[in-house]
């Protein structure tokens, strides 16, 4: 049967938004659509972790360094050279091996949005505001940690003496810096580049502290980041919108686009119907069918990258009967790999053959890859002790396959297929969508979810020896975010070899050792990397993709 | 006096009937509400899919009007590679046709099963209120009071939210929030019945004051409460969808016609509207069945 009236449904709901959804004011503007706007603007509180938090940080903040471009893509997107660091509020730098200093010459002449300059009493000022671990999420002291800056070490939760910077972030004059690291570490540059360590104006910051506030958490939680970003904060009211306006004293020339409109539309149709009435200009967070049904739209490209951005089978080590390799391995040899690329994503995503993003350096292509294999599946099941997945019901809920229910227009149709497709081998797999707030909780801080879909975590960190320092070494050797509760004592001792191994062929050598134990112990299992898209106006140009995937809007002009 | 009041109950055996040939309205309404019921029995078993099994092909259309003969008769000799989908498919692969007509097991159930145990709670509370006037009855009508006042779906959404997302727990939600209305129709009729003269004559006659509530005052102050019963089963189904297409229902892919409708709604702007109009259809027919059966019977209960 034919569509019902094509375009007869889009029009009436397009009629209908467009009398909530206003056009900026001004010609040089844009309006960007997105599932929601930042909850909070302080990387070291509690909203740093939501990726449209940190949209507005990486547009209002300004980082140490940056990534050199390697020029467009196929679909014209730019990407970053990870081989190549280019100085942004540093000017130029040295570092010196045997001290394990980097010094660090400052960009003179930056101006912030309050009109403060920078120096480097910014620098110490941010670093010293990390080291504290004041706010609710310590992520400034996390990356300062994972570069090795000396001092930062996990004492700092202990002892409150040790919270307070020393000469281990220096400034030498106004404009140089230097910081010591306490081992060889190659992350030191990568990190610099992370938001979770961008500059604050530090002038701006202590005037807006208290007595008790005195790092202004409050006020970067609630109110504004002070920095030399090229954009300044214009107004901001949380779950509606947030408007930036251009800093026309932005060190590398004030930015095209003079005012940004980011509003909050919850419903992804709802970002596609605006956009293709041509009252947006951007939208991101779309279904892959919506991207698929816009490539064609008149006025609107659509373009990405694979970049970070993954899915995965995350099997809880602690909770039975997952605590069997061979019963994952079973799961991994039933997952419908090919339905999912195909009916979940529309072709808009490849196989992930790792546990570390594909293009990140380090990453390594590793000989234990599991393949959909039903009759695999279910030997290896039957020597596991559940033949046909007799005795699995014994496990009650452990396979409740978890996801975000938010997400349910995206990871729906993936989540069905799995449950089919591991259901005709014998696990007895039912469907558990939660709220993302109950998820994340169970993930980061219980750590309890048994069996579960993610599609959220991201490296940002580009490197694989971050990516396995954040996922998969145990919390006492200094793990982060290890969700499954994997434990293995070589990965642990080959990674602290690796983290300060100086060089690059050997520790490339100890990181892919280390994959080769995540993916024969199937630590998380990998499916799909997929793209990172936007929607967006055909005469906007400049889309640049960054590994946190935020867009930053300097980079965009209009024809 | 009329020849109606006159009329013993043999007359209006006989009369019955008749009045059913006329109200063409409760021949509409008695057989959905029978089609629904034979679905919730045999809906999986009939269905062509498995209801929670995903299908190769995703969003196809359902057949246009001329392919449905040629279907039809390749389904009957069985040339066909696999069975019609006679309405479509989901984003997931999902036959819609197979979860359209498996949704009423657990529709039905969930109605069934909340408006039983609400009818239950609430005549036996009702009768209480009604017989015994005193401190207790009525702290128990303000609290019934205070539950009518607030609104049906959102105090569903949060019952169901702090009691977590299952089957079980929305039959207890929804009994909670239909008891009151029983409550107050058994306590009208039963303070209405317990004057009259029988229920002296039963005191009279020596019997407790327990006996003549459960035994005389109670059969004759039914009929409101199972005349609202049907009413009340289709909003019921209709409060069920609703809480699983904001996603405080059941999970998915329980064949749901709610949380089809939900699954669906995205996928409108896409120009499919099969995945959410089946089920629209069928949840509003079902709805105006036990709807119309209800009116039929409150007509004939009033004598219109």
């Amino acid at each position: 049967m034919p569509r019902l009236v094509p375009g007869l449904v889009p029009a009436l709901a397009a009629s209908a938004l467009a009398l909530t959804v206003a056009l900026p004011a001004a010609a040089q503007s844009l309006l960007f659509l997105a599932e929601d706007v930042p909850a909070g603007l302080n990387y070291d509180g509690p909203a740093a972790a939501i990726p449209t938090s940190q949209t507005g940080m990486v547009n209002l903040m300004e980082p140490l360094f940056g990534y050199a471009s390697a020029g467009e893509n196929e679909d014209g997107i730019i990407v970053p050279n990870f081989d190549e660091f280019e100085g942004r509020l540093v000017e130029s730098w040295d570092y010196d091996p045997d001290t394990l200093t980097w010094t660090l010459n400052l960009r003179q002449g930056v101006m912030g949005c309050n009109g403060a300059e920078f120096t480097a009493d910014d620098v110490v000022y941010t670093f010293a505001r990390a080291k504290s671990v004041s706010g609710a999420a310590p992520i400034g002291w996390f990356l300062s940690n994972v570069a090795s800056i000396d001092g930062f070490t996990p004492d700092v939760f202990g002892d409150e003496a040790a919270r307070e910077l020393g000469d281990e972030v220096v400034a030498l004059d106004d404009y140089t810096v230097q910081i010591r690291q306490s081992e060889p570490n190659a992350l030191f540059l990568p990190v610099m580049t992370i938001f979770g360590l961008h500059i604050f104006d530090a002038e701006e910051m202590n005037a807006n502290a208290t007595d008790d506030d005195p790092w202004a958490h409050d006020y970067t939680n609630n109110v504004n980041v002070p920095s030399f970003g090229p954009y300044c904060l214009e107004s901001w009211t949380k779950n509606e919108e947030i408007v930036f306006t251009a800093n026309p004293d932005y060190y590398l020339g004030a930015p095209a686009i003079e005012r940004v409109v980011m509003r909050r539309v919850p419903q992804s149709s709802n970002r596609v119907v605006v956009l293709q009435t041509g009252q947006a200009q951007l939208a991101q967070a779309l279904t892959p069918r919506e991207y698929d049904s816009l490539r064609d739209a008149a006025g609107v490209a659509v373009g990405g990258v694979t970049g970070n951005e993954n899915l995965f089978v995350h099997m809880n080590f602690d909770v039975p009967p997952f605590d069997n390799p061979l019963v994952r391995q079973a799961v991994a040899h039933a997952m419908p790999y090919d339905q999912i690329i195909a009916n979940g994503y529309f072709g808009q995503a490849e196989r992930w053959p790792g546990v570390v993003p594909s293009g990140y350096p380090g990453f390594h292509l590793s000989d234990n890859q599991y393949d959909q294999d039903p009759d695999r599946a279910a030997e290896l099941l039957a020597e596991a002790g559940y033949p046909n997945g007799e005795g699995l019901d014994a496990y009650g809920d452990a396979f409740a396959l978890t996801y975000v229910a938010e997400k349910e227009s995206t990871l729906g149709p993936i989540v069905n297929a799995i449950q089919t497709a591991l259901r005709e081998v014998g696990f007895p797999v039912t469907l558990n969508p939660i709220p993302q707030t109950q998820y994340g909780d169970r993930q980061l801080v219980q750590r309890d979810l048994p069996f579960a879909v993610n599609d959220q975590e991201k490296p940002i960190g580009v490197d694989a020896g971050y990516a396995i320092q954040l996922f998969f070494v145990s919390p006492e050797a200094g793990g982060l975010n290890n969700m499954v509760n994997y434990r293995n004592e070589d990965v642990d001792a080959t990674w602290a070899l690796a983290r300060i191994e100086p060089d690059t062929d050997t520790r490339n050598a100890q990181v892919a050792e280390i994959q080769d134990q995540l993916m024969a112990d199937v630590a998380w299992l990998p499916v799909v990397e997929y793209r990172t898209q936007w929607a967006f106006a055909d005469d906007l140009n400049g889309m640049r993709w960054h590994p946190d995937n935020s867009v930053r809007f300097y980079d965009l002009s209009f024809e | 006096m009329s020849a109606a009041d006159l009329m013993g109950p043999t007359d209006e055996a006989t009369t019955l009937p008749r009045r059913k040939k006329r109200d063409w309205l409760f021949g509409i309404g008695l057989t959905i509400v029978v089609v629904v019921v034979i679905l919730a029995a045999i809906g999986p078993w009939i269905a062509p899919y498995d209801p929670t099994a995903v299908t190769p092909r995703i969003v196809e259309p359902p057949p246009s009007l001329g392919e449905i003969p040629g279907l039809l008769w390749g389904s009957i000799t069985g040339t066909l590679e696999h069975p019609p989908h006679w309405m479509g498919t989901d984003a997931s692969g999902f036959d819609i046709f197979s979860r359209v007509i498996s949704a009423p097991r657990i529709d039905l159930s969930i109605a069934l099963a909340a408006n039983g145990l609400s009818l239950l709670v609430g005549v036996l509370l009702g009768l209480l209120a009604g017989y015994y006037r005193n401190v207790a009855t009525g702290l128990l009508m303000r609290v019934s009071d205070v539950l009518q006042s607030f609104p049906v779906f959102i105090s569903a959404m949060i019952l169901v939210a702090l009691a977590g997302r299952s089957t079980v727990n929305i039959i207890i939600a929804l009994a909670l929030l239909y008891t009151p209305i029983y409550i107050r129709l058994t306590r009208a009729e039963v303070m209405s019945q317990k004057v009259r003269g029988y229920v002296e004559a039963a005191r009279a006659m020596g019997n407790p004051e327990l006996t003549v509530a459960l035994r005389h005052v109670l059969p004759n102050s039914l009929a409101p409460a199972l005349i609202q019963a049907s009413v009340t089963i289709g909003f019921a189904i209709l409060l069920t969808a609703g809480l699983s297409f904001v996603g405080a229902g059941v999970r998915p892919p329980t064949p749901e016609w709610g949380l089809m409708i939900s699954t669906g709604a995205n996928q409108i702007i896409l120009g499919e509207w099969w995945p959410s109009v089946f089920p629209g259809i069928a949840i509003s027919l079902t709805v105006f069945g036990f709807a119309v059966l209800g009116n039929a019977l409150e007509r004939r209960y009033d004598g219109g």
